[in-house]
C-alpha cells in the first residue's frame, strides 16, 4: 500500500523591530551582520545548519530549559524587560506599529488579503515564562489571510503552498534549569517580541517539500526585512503538523504535532521519522495518538510531550486593553507596495 | 473648614488664610483620631503627605499654583503609587510596593494635591459592601454597624467623615456610587475611555473607570479636569476633547429634557427611596429642567450580564498573580503547581477565589457560547436601550442604590449582595458617565439621586448636580460623630 504524508507548518518568526510588541522596552541585537539584513543576508541565513538548535537535548553540559533557542542577546537577563512584560498590576499594552507595518509587508508579498479590521485575544494558560498568565494574540480576526508561496521542488517544477493566516502575538519570557530540576531561572528579555505566526495549509506532501517550504519563507522574510532569520537564536520556529493517509484518500488521517524545531534539517530529519513511525503504527493495525511530539535530534526520534487530552483549555476571548487594529485605506503606502515588488522580483531572481 | 469644598480651601491657601502644612496637619490628626473607628485608610501616608504641603507652599508661594494644588486627596489602594504599598485590598499584595504612579496618580501630583494615604476597599475591587478586604471591613461612618458600599468604600467613607477634601475611586459595576449614596458623598464614574487605565490594577477591564468621591459636583468637575484626558500608555483612552467642566456648572436647566426609566422605579426598590428621588426631581423640574417618563427594558438582565462578562474578564486578569515575580508566594513549594496552588490560594479572599472560579467556567468551551457570547450580546441591547433613550432626553435619572446601607454581615447571600448594584451597573455596561449626588435621609442614612448621561457628557451630569446642590443643602450635612 502507498501512504502519502498531509504536514502543514505553523512559523513563528520573531519581527526585528526595535521595540517589544506592547510595550516600548527595547529588543537588543548584537549581531552586526543583522542589522541589514537586505544587503548582508546569504540564502542560506549564515548557514544554520550547523548548530545543533535544541539546548534541551544538550544532555549534562548544563543547558536544559524549555525554551527553544540559545540565549537570544548579550543582553543580561531581565535587563530588556519593563513593568509591562513583567505583567505588573496595572500595566497595559500598547501596540508597536513597526511590527504591524512588517506584518502587512509579509501579507502583501504572499499576495494575502489584509484585514481592515483585526482584533486581539487572549490566550490564557499559566507557566513561570508568561508574566501576566495570557498571551495576546489574534485568534478570530488576524490581520493576514488567504496567501500563497511558491516553493520550487528538485524537479524544478513550483508548487503552490497556500498560507491560511498569519497574525501577531508576542512571545514569551525563557526559563532555564541551569542547576537542578527544582530550580529554575526566568528570563523575561524575550517576553513580548513580536512574532509573526504564520499557519500554512496541510499542502505539503513529504519532508523535502516542508524543508524547502521553510528555507523558501526563510529567503523571503529575511529578504523582507522583517525577520533576521538567525534560527540558532530562536528566530524562526516551527511546529510542524503531520499526518498521513493512502494515496487516494480524501479524508485527513489523525494528525500530530512536533513543536519547537528550528533547523531545516533536523525539520526533515523529524517528519521522515515521524511519517515511518505512523506508517509502522498502521500497518500494524494500532491506531495513531493525537498529540505533541518533541523531536530529540540526538536519538533522531520524535517523542510523546503531551496527549492531546493534557492540553491546556486556553479560554480565548477578546482582548478587553486593545481596540480592534483598523487599516485605513491609504495606510500601505504604494512606495511599500513597489518596495515589497522589487524584493520579489529579486528574490524570484534567486531561486 | 471641614463644610468647604475645594474651590474655598483652594481660594484660603492662596490668600495665606493658613497653609498648605497646616491644612495636612489638621487632615492627619483627623485620621489618627478618627480612622480607628472606620478602618477606611490602609495606609498613611504621612511623611509624604508633608513633604507634598511644603511643597505646595513653596509653589503657591511662587505663584505657579493650580487649583488643586496644597488640596489633600486620598487614593483608592488600586492606584498604583510609586514608592508606596498599593495593596488592592488583598493579601495577595500586602508586600507590593509600586515601582511606577497611575496615570491619575501622576496627573494629581503633577497638579500639586497633597496625597495623605490609600484607602480600603473590597479585594481587588470585588464587592459591594467592603466587607472583602484582607484589611477588615470599613465602617460608614453614618452608622458605625452599616457597610460604607463598595468597592470603593474606603474613599467614600474619608471623604463622608471629612477625613479629607476629596478622593479617587473606581467603578466597574457601581463602585463609586453606590457607596457614594451609602454615605452622602457626590461620585462621580466617567465615560469608559475619559479617564486613563493605566497604573489601576484592573479587575474588568472593559468596565473600569477611574473616578471621583467628593463633598460637591463642583469639587468633582475640578478633579476631572485634571485627571481626564488620552493617555498614549491605555489604548482604550479616549481621544475627545477635555473641556474645563467648572465652566459649566451654572449653565440654566431651561428645557434640559431627564428622563425617568421605568424600570428603575420597581421592585426591589425601598418606595420611600423612590419618594425621595422624585421630590429631588421636582426640585430639577422647578429650576426648568422637564421631566420625562421612558423604559430601558433590558434592564433586568443587567446584574448577570455585568457578572459573566467581569467574571471572564478578571479570571483573565488575575492570572498574573502568581507569587514570582511580586505578591505573595507560599512557603516551601514542592514544584511549579504547588506553587501556584498555594500562593493563589493563601494570597486570594473567598469572594475573589468565587469569581475566578466563575470567569474561568464562563470562558471555557462549555461556558463561552451559551454565557459569554450571549452576554455580549445582551450589553449591546442594553447600550442601545440608552442610545435609544438619548434620542428623547438629553439625561437620565433614577435612585443610585435600592436600599440604603445595610448592616454588616447582613448579607451572607452572594446574589443578594450583587443585587446592590442593580442600578448602577448598566451605565459600565453602556460605558456611561454617571453621578451619583446625596438627595435625604431615610431612617438617619443617606439616599443617593443617580444621573447618567451622554457618552463624554460629564459637563452636562455635573451641571444639573451643581444646579441641584445649590438648592439642596444634602451634600452639606455631616455624620454626628465626625463633624
Amino acid at each position: 500500500m502507498e501512504w502519502e504524508a498531509v504536514i502543514g507548518i505553523e512559523t513563528h518568526i520573531q519581527l526585528n523591530t526595535k521595540s517589544k510588541l506592547f510595550s516600548d522596552a527595547p529588543i537588543h541585537r548584537h549581531s552586526r551582520e543583522s542589522e541589514n539584513p537586505l544587503l548582508s543576508h546569504s540564502r542560506e541565513g549564515g548557514n544554520p545548519e550547523n548548530f545543533n538548535l535544541d539546548p534541551r537535548f544538550r544532555g549534562d553540559d548544563g543547558g536544559s530549559f524549555r525554551g527553544d533557542d540559545g540565549i537570544n542577546d548579550k543582553a543580561s537577563p531581565n535587563s530588556q524587560a519593563c513593568l509591562y512584560d513583567l505583567g505588573f498590576p496595572g500595566t497595559l499594552p500598547q501596540l508597536n506599529e513597526a511590527a504591524v507595518k512588517k506584518a502587512i509587508r509579509f501579507g502583501l508579498a504572499i499576495h494575502a488579503d489584509i484585514a481592515k479590521h483585526s482584533t486581539f485575544a487572549r490566550k490564557n494558560y499559566f507557566y513561570p515564562d508568561l508574566p501576566k498568565g495570557y498571551q495576546i494574540t489574534q485568534h478570530e480576526q488576524p490581520l493576514i489571510q488567504h496567501g500563497h508561496i511558491d516553493i520550487l521542488l528538485s524537479s524544478n517544477t513550483t508548487k503552490r503552498i497556500k498560507i491560511a493566516r498569519a497574525h501577531l502575538e508576542e512571545d514569551s519570557g525563557k526559563t532555564y534549569h541551569f542547576y537542578t530540576p527544582e530550580k529554575m531561572s526566568l528570563d523575561f528579555n524575550r517576553s513580548g517580541i513580536p512574532l509573526l505566526e504564520i499557519v500554512s495549509e496541510p499542502d505539503l506532501r513529504s519532508p523535502e517539500e516542508a524543508k524547502i517550504y521553510l528555507k523558501t519563507l526563510h529567503a523571503l522574510v529575511t529578504k523582507l526585512g522583517i525577520c533576521d532569520g538567525h534560527l540558532e537564536k530562536g528566530q524562526f520556529r516551527a511546529d510542524i503538523n503531520v499526518s498521513i493517509r493512502k494515496k487516494g484518500d480524501q479524508q485527513l488521517g489523525i494528525r500530530t504535532e512536533i513543536k519547537n524545531l528550528n533547523s531545516f534539517r533536523f525539520t526533515a530529519q523529524a517528519l521522515h521519522y515521524e511519517i515511518e513511525r505512523q506508517i509502522a503504527l498502521l500497518t500494524q493495525g494500532k491506531t495513531i495518538t493525537q498529540e505533541t511530539r518533541l523531536y530529540d535530534a540526538r536519538k533522531k526520534e520524535t517523542r510523546t510531550m503531551r496527549l492531546k487530552e493534557e492540553q491546556t483549555e486556553y479560554r480565548y476571548f477578546p482582548e478587553p486593553d486593545l481596540l480592534p487594529l483598523v487599516i485605513e485605506p491609504g495606510w500601505i503606502a504604494a512606495t511599500e507596495r513597489q518596495k515589497i515588488a522589487l524584493l520579489l522580483m529579486q528574490q524570484n531572481a534567486s531561486i | 473648614m471641614l463644610l468647604k469644598t475645594i474651590s474655598g480651601i483652594s481660594h484660603a491657601l492662596k490668600k495665606k488664610e493658613f497653609s498648605c502644612v497646616e491644612l495636612t496637619k489638621i487632615y492627619l490628626s483627623r485620621i489618627k483620631t478618627l480612622n480607628p473607628a472606620l478602618n477606611a485608610f490602609i495606609t498613611i501616608t504621612e511623611e509624604t503627605a508633608l513633604n507634598d504641603a511644603h511643597q505646595a507652599d513653596q509653589r503657591i508661594a511662587l505663584g505657579s499654583a493650580t487649583p488643586l494644588t496644597g488640596i489633600p486627596i486620598a487614593h483608592k489602594d488600586m492606584f498604583c503609587t510609586q514608592g508606596i504599598k498599593t495593596s488592592c485590598g488583598s493579601k495577595m499584595l500586602d508586600n507590593f510596593i509600586s515601582p511606577y504612579d497611575a496615570t491619575v496618580v501622576q496627573k494629581l501630583k503633577e497638579a500639586g494635591a497633597v496625597l495623605l494615604g490609600k484607602t480600603n476597599m473590597d479585594e481587588f475591587s470585588m464587592g459591594s459592601s467592603n466587607e472583602h478586604s484582607f484589611y477588615g471591613p470599613v465602617r460608614n461612618p453614618w452608622n458605625l454597624e452599616a457597610v460604607p458600599g463598595g468597592s470603593s468604600g474606603g474613599s467614600a467613607a474619608v471623604v463622608a467623615a471629612r477625613l479629607t477634601l476629596a478622593a479617587t475611586g473606581a467603578d466597574a459595576g457601581g463602585s463609586i456610587r453606590q457607596p457614594a449614596a451609602f454615605t452622602n458623598v457626590t461620585g462621580l464614574k466617567p465615560t469608559y475611555g475619559r479617564v486613563s487605565r493605566y497604573g489601576m490594577i484592573a479587575f474588568a477591564s472593559s468596565f473600569d473607570q477611574g473616578g471621583t468621591l467628593t463633598r460637591s459636583a463642583e469639587d468633582a468637575a475640578m478633579l476631572l479636569n485634571v485627571i481626564a484626558g488620552m493617555d498614549p500608555k491605555d489604548s482604550t483612552s479616549s481621544n475627545q476633547p477635555v473641556p474645563d467642566f467648572t465652566q459649566t456648572l451654572n449653565a440654566t436647566l431651561k428645557k434640559v429634557r431627564i428622563g425617568l426609566p421605568k424600570e428603575f422605579f420597581t421592585d426591589p426598590l425601598d418606595p420611600k427611596i423612590a419618594d425621595l428621588v422624585l421630590t429631588a426631581a421636582q426640585t430639577l423640574e422647578k429650576m426648568g429642567a422637564t421631566l420625562h417618563d421612558l423604559s430601558l427594558p433590558h434592564t433586568p438582565l443587567t446584574i448577570p450580564t455585568y457578572h459573566i462578562l467581569s467574571s471572564v474578564e478578571c479570571a483573565s486578569n488575575l492570572a498574573r498573580y502568581d507569587g514570582i515575580r511580586f505578591g505573595h508566594c507560599c512557603e516551601h513549594p514542592k514544584d511549579i503547581d504547588d506553587w501556584y496552588e498555594r500562593s493563589r490560594a493563601e494570597g486570594f479572599g473567598l469572594e475573589v477565589k468565587h469569581r475566578i472560579l466563575m470567569g474561568t467556567y464562563l470562558s471555557s468551551k462549555e461556558g463561552y457560547e451559551d454565557f459569554y457570547i450571549k452576554a455580549q450580546k445582551v450589553r449591546r441591547l442594553i447600550a442601545n436601550d440608552y442610545i435609544e433613550a438619548f434620542k428623547k432626553v438629553d439625561l437620565i435619572l433614577s435612585p443610585t442604590t435600592p436600599t440604603t446601607a445595610f448592616k454588616i454581615g447582613s448579607k451572607p447571600n452572594r446574589v443578594a449582595m450583587y443585587l446592590s448594584d442593580l442600578l448602577t451597573a448598566s451605565a459600565n455596561l453602556a460605558g456611561l458617565p454617571s453621578l451619583s449626588i446625596p438627595c435625604g435621609f431615610l431612617d438617619n442614612m443617606p439616599v443617593g439621586l443617580l444621573l447618567t448621561g451622554k457618552p463624554f457628557d460629564e459637563a452636562r451630569l455635573l451641571n444639573v448636580a451643581h444646579q441641584y446642590q445649590r438648592n439642596a443643602d444634602w451634600h452639606r450635612r455631616l455624620p454626628k460623630e465626625f463633624s
